[in-house]
């Protein structure tokens, strides 16, 4: 129940703020500390905006196997932000993200959510 | 209630059934050092200290959260067991900041108890030296995240008893720490009743009473 409520609000505000989960927490009665712990713990959940763009790089086993840490090495080079930090440079982060089955294209890299056909670097 | 009998190291103990294993290595005199149980409070079965090799089961099993069975044969001792709960401890050293030298707990600290309990000489795993914080947002109690083993005993106590829920564990894996509320400080929590009971709980020094501060009598309700 948390969780489905925390993927609705989500998709409303694009993140969850502090003022979102405590809202939930309210609607639901259930501890804002608990409200908290399960929207940190789940990757998918964004506690803050997300920038406008966002590359994501998948650290899957299979694209670990095909260099996806020289991947994002060289994204973070290319991009000039710090991995897996949400706020970026303003307009685009780098977030390393877990396996999304598309392992045929691996390494898989993302752009706003839409897979790329990308090379090894 | 229905009794069982089993054994404990070869010592035959009687406890009622389904009472966790904990009860019956009490019955047989045999204590092992555990840092998340606590006796009035659910158990999770976190810290695997009391990991107890228990006959036909294909690896240790926690004696916190395993129900007693009629006939079970227990094995507490082991060198195996012995070398697993050592490393358990080394774990947790390596993964905070534990200095004992210059911690307020030091002498009065179940983590060090494990510590001596297990023969813990040296900490063979590389230490982490994560980066952590000291919440001393609120009045009475501080908060030393350096110190936390994460049992969650504090949460518990605080959900269970108490009934405030200010703690929670937040984020997951390497990265887990507790929080209060929304992650905010301490103090800035509107639920804490100021109890203490999860100072009183806590294994380590990571929730203690500020030193800074005089205790001043009950103003009385």
């Amino acid at each position: 129940m948390l969780i489905e409520v925390l993927h609705q609000r989500q998709q409303q505000h694009g993140h969850l703020s502090r003022d979102t989960l405590a809202a939930v927490a309210r609607q639901l009665q259930l501890p804002p500390a608990e409200v908290y712990g399960v929207a940190s713990f789940y990757h998918l959940f964004r506690l803050q905006p997300p920038t406008p763009h966002r590359c994501g790089i998948c650290f899957g086993t299979a694209c670990v196997l095909r260099g996806a840490a020289a991947l994002a090495a060289d994204q973070e080079q290319r991009l000039g932000v710090r991995r897996d930090d949400p706020a970026g440079d303003g307009v685009w982060s780098l977030e390393t993200i877990s396996c999304i089955g598309a392992c045929a294209l691996a390494p898989v890299l993302l752009i706003d959510g839409v897979p790329q056909r990308t090379v090894a670097p | 209630m229905a009794v069982v009998t089993l054994h404990v190291d070869g010592m035959a103990v009687a406890v009622p059934a389904g009472a966790p294993l904990l009860q019956a290595l009490t019955a047989a005199g045999v204590t092992l050092p555990t840092l998340c149980h606590h006796p009035r409070l659910s158990p999770v079965a976190a810290c695997r200290l009391c990991l107890v090799e228990l006959e036909g089961a294909p690896r240790p099993v926690p004696a916190c959260v395993t129900a007693a069975a009629e006939g079970q044969r227990l094995a507490t001792d082991t060198p195996a067991l012995r070398q697993g709960r050592r490393l358990i401890v080394e774990l947790l050293f390596a993964e905070g900041n534990h200095p004992c030298a210059v911690c307020v707990a030091d002498g009065d600290c179940e983590l060090q108890d494990a510590a001596q309990r297990v023969g813990m000489d040296r900490v063979t795993v590389p230490y982490r030296h994560p980066p952590r914080q000291v919440d001393a947002s609120h009045p009475l109690f501080l908060l030393d995240h350096h110190r936390c083993i994460l049992c969650s005993r504090c949460v518990r106590v605080c959900d269970e008893i108490e009934g405030a829920h200010v703690w929670a564990m937040a984020e997951r894996g390497g990265r887990t720490r507790l929080i209060a509320g929304l992650d905010q400080p301490w103090g800035a929590v509107d639920s804490c009743t100021s109890c203490g009971k999860c100072v009183a709980v806590c294994p380590t020094g990571a929730l203690v009473t500020r030193e800074d501060v005089p205790l001043s009598p009950w103003p009385g309700p």
